[in-house]
């Protein structure tokens, strides 16, 4: 029988002068035994602290650390099933391949008026300027612009050796 | 570096749209996963309307050209290599078609759903809850059901993008990224997360009359 790297190679004769942009191709580029696949880095984040998720846990884990808890918010990271999806065989639904990052410091300015974190304009759009923001003094509290670099184009040009580009998405 | 993002303002929230920086200087966000899937798998570029800083935020203003599945194109090709394939293989072909196939049933989805002028069905609840709206308060945030709001169909945005990443990841035409599952101040319901039925995410947050205790300062 055939095997996948031998069809990709099918494939890239059959295609090769096609004018669509097979995605597959390069899906069943697997590497070659005993090589490693290239790592990929994707930060995911809500657009909104969990201040409030003090009680009840919905989200934020009771236990830090190695072996953090899974909360309901976050339960579907522990769903067999996910091993059976697109990801396929990479994810396997393991916890342990996912970083959850938690209390992170908001940017405070002093207002006795305001009860709602008077600089959430970041915490709301950007964790990934929060903690790094406030102990560099990065972040320019008059025109609300961060002045630093998020930790995604740090580790962009360490895992894209081929060129691919930073994709930055939203829902 | 390559821009691939479309969005460089949230409407007059200017800074508050930006998730990720370089040098001080904000990167394009990508809002409409058909525009990223386009770009990468189709070759279509889709429009980038720069000349209106105010209006490239805009949902729904992408109308995709291609209609027809990439899968459809190469179904004779691909029946013919499962013949020739291992069972382990012939599987996880199959598995990919599946996962490809709901990837554009999604943005197909979202196309009908997205154009302007179209109609929601559905009763108050589902529409309140496709367009954005908080389920406790309908009309609290009349901003996101215009075209162009900034809450619309979230949950289903949410499904695409996942699959999209998938495929990004899968197929290395990407190997390091930012995704902003909901944009501030959502009014998705937890429902879809955790089950809560009397909570959207913006409660969880900070927001007075949602459940726990407000706390400020950690996130």
């Amino acid at each position: 029988m055939m095997n996948l790297n031998e069809s990709r190679r099918y494939f890239l004769k059959v295609f090769g002068l096609s004018f669509v942009g097979l995605p597959f191709l390069e899906y069943f580029n697997v590497p070659a035994h005993g090589a490693s696949a290239p790592m990929r880095y994707l930060v995911m984040h809500a657009g909104c602290s969990l201040g409030r998720d003090t009680e009840n846990h919905m989200f934020n884990p009771a236990k830090t650390g190695f072996g953090y808890d899974l909360p309901p918010g976050l339960s579907v990271l522990k769903d067999p099933t996910m091993g059976k999806s697109l990801f396929g065989p990479a994810f396997k639904g393991d916890p342990a391949l996912i970083s959850l990052i938690s209390n992170l410091s908001i940017p405070m300015v002093s207002n006795p008026n305001n009860q709602k974190c008077e600089l959430s304009q970041y915490f709301h759009s950007a964790p990934l300027t929060c903690t790094h923001a406030a102990e560099t003094g990065l972040l320019n509290n008059g025109s609300l612009k961060f002045a630093g670099t998020t930790w995604d184009n740090i580790i962009h040009p360490l895992v894209s050796a081929s060129g691919q580009p930073l994709v930055n998405t939203r829902v | 570096m390559e821009e691939l993002g479309r969005a460089n303002s949230q409407g007059t929230d200017g800074n508050r749209a930006f998730i990720s920086w370089k040098e001080a200087k904000p990167n394009f966000i990508e809002t409409q996963p058909s525009a990223i899937f386009d770009r990468f798998f189709t070759g279509v570029v889709a429009p980038s309307p720069t000349t209106d800083p105010a209006q490239v935020d805009t949902y729904g203003a992408y109308v995709r050209p291609r209609k027809k599945s990439l899968l459809d194109l190469t179904l004779s090709q691909s029946q013919a290599l499962k013949g020739r394939l291992g069972s382990a293989d012939k599987s996880r072909l199959e598995l990919f078609e599946t996962g490809f196939r709901e990837l554009e049933k999604d943005l197909a989805n979202l196309d009908t759903m997205q154009k302007p002028g179209a109609t929601i069905g559905g009763s108050p609840t589902e529409v309140a809850q496709k367009v954005g709206y908080d389920s406790k308060n309908l009309g609290f945030n009349p901003t996101a059901q215009g075209p162009g709001g900034y809450y619309r169909f979230e949950k289903e945005r949410a499904q695409a993008w996942a699959r999209l990443w998938a495929l990004l990841f899968g197929a290395d035409k990407v190997r390091a990224g930012t995704h902003q599952i909901t944009w501030a101040q959502s009014f998705l319901d937890l429902d879809n997360i955790t089950g809560q039925t009397d909570t959207t995410v913006h409660d969880v947050m900070h927001n007075a009359g949602g459940q726990g205790v407000g706390k400020c300062g950690s996130g």
